[in-house]
């Protein structure tokens, strides 16, 4: 467990007297890349369960997101904290018109015009 | 070329032990004890009285008491303690502490552990609340066994002792690190 031959072999060439290299330890060498490689292609086979389980969670958020929203869906990974406030401020990038809001006052919606609205009336948006 | 290799010198004192010196890798080797905090799969391959059993994938449970290995328990240890969280040593704790600072040299250190300073730095990784208490006294202890070093030259006891600071040789007057 836990690299016991590898550390022999650290061992014995710590005990080696100043600047001597001890002689190749070819067989305790070849133990080591051993272990060293079945660690290695169990990681593996983990890894491969991951990217199965990431995989199958990839495609449930994105039918998720899809049945969000009307037509085009909502891409809810957009904001990955709550809004601190209830207004967002907003460019128009083209052209809209009147927008009318919930308490009967409308807003002239005019490409490149900034304007503070309720956040529940954007879906995406460009801040 | 009279040396077929130079060794690399620990860097155990400093924030990270050096990858290539081997007296650090040894000095990392040594286990300390730890607890999970999470159940962790297929480590019970390598601890076989803890593991569920090969029908829960050899799982460790949760709350398990271990000894990893100092580079284990380093990659494995995050500031929340999600995944495992780190006891002291006894010879770190209160009551070895107290009796260090009242002499220094009156402590063994090679039977207490060959490398006390050095994993004792390494052992601040790990965010515990007497951080403060064991770095005061491994320097405290550091400068009375470096001046024990300087003048106490016959003394068999400190030039055995090994420890992080590889063989303290009586004839070199290069100083320990």
């Amino acid at each position: 467990m836990f690299c016991e031959k590898a550390m022999e072999l650290v061992r014995e060439l710590h005990r080696a007297p100043e600047g001597q290299l001890p002689a190749f330890n070819e067989d305790g060498l070849r133990q080591v890349l051993e272990e060293m490689k079945a660690l290695y292609e169990q990681n593996q086979s983990d890894v491969c369960l991951q990217m199965e389980w990431f995989n199958h969670y990839k495609k449930s958020l994105a039918t998720y997101m899809r049945s969000l929203g009307g037509d085009e869906g909502l891409d809810i990974t957009q904001d990955m904290k709550p809004p601190k406030s209830l207004y967002i401020e907003v460019r128009c990038i083209k052209d809209y018109g009147e927008f009318e809001v919930d308490d009967g006052t409308s807003v002239l919606l005019k490409k490149n015009s900034q304007v503070f609205l309720v956040l529940r009336y954007f879906k995406s948006y460009e801040c | 070329m009279s040396e077929a290799y130079f060794r690399v010198e620990s860097g155990a004192l400093g924030p990270e032990e050096n990858f290539l010196s081997l007296d650090d890798i040894l000095m990392s080797h040594e286990k300390l004890p730890v607890r999970t905090e999470t159940p962790m799969p297929r480590l019970g391959a390598f601890f076989l009285e803890r593991s569920g059993g090969a029908e829960t994938d050899h799982a460790i449970p949760q709350g398990s008491k271990l000894e990893l290995p100092l580079w284990l328990t380093k990659g494995l240890f995050d500031n929340k303690r999600r995944i495992l969280s780190v006891e002291l040593p006894k010879i770190y704790q209160q009551g070895w502490r107290t009796v260090f600072s009242a002499d220094a040299n009156v402590v063994d250190l090679h039977k207490l552990g060959p490398h006390f300073y050095g994993f004792g730095s390494q052992l601040l990784h790990f965010d515990n609340p007497e951080n403060a208490d064991i770095s005061q006294c491994l320097l405290q202890g550091f400068e009375e066994h470096e001046m024990g070093c300087l003048w106490r030259p016959a003394q068999g006891r400190l030039w055995n002792h090994g420890g992080c600071w590889g063989d303290w040789k009586p004839k070199e007057t290069r100083r320990c690190q």
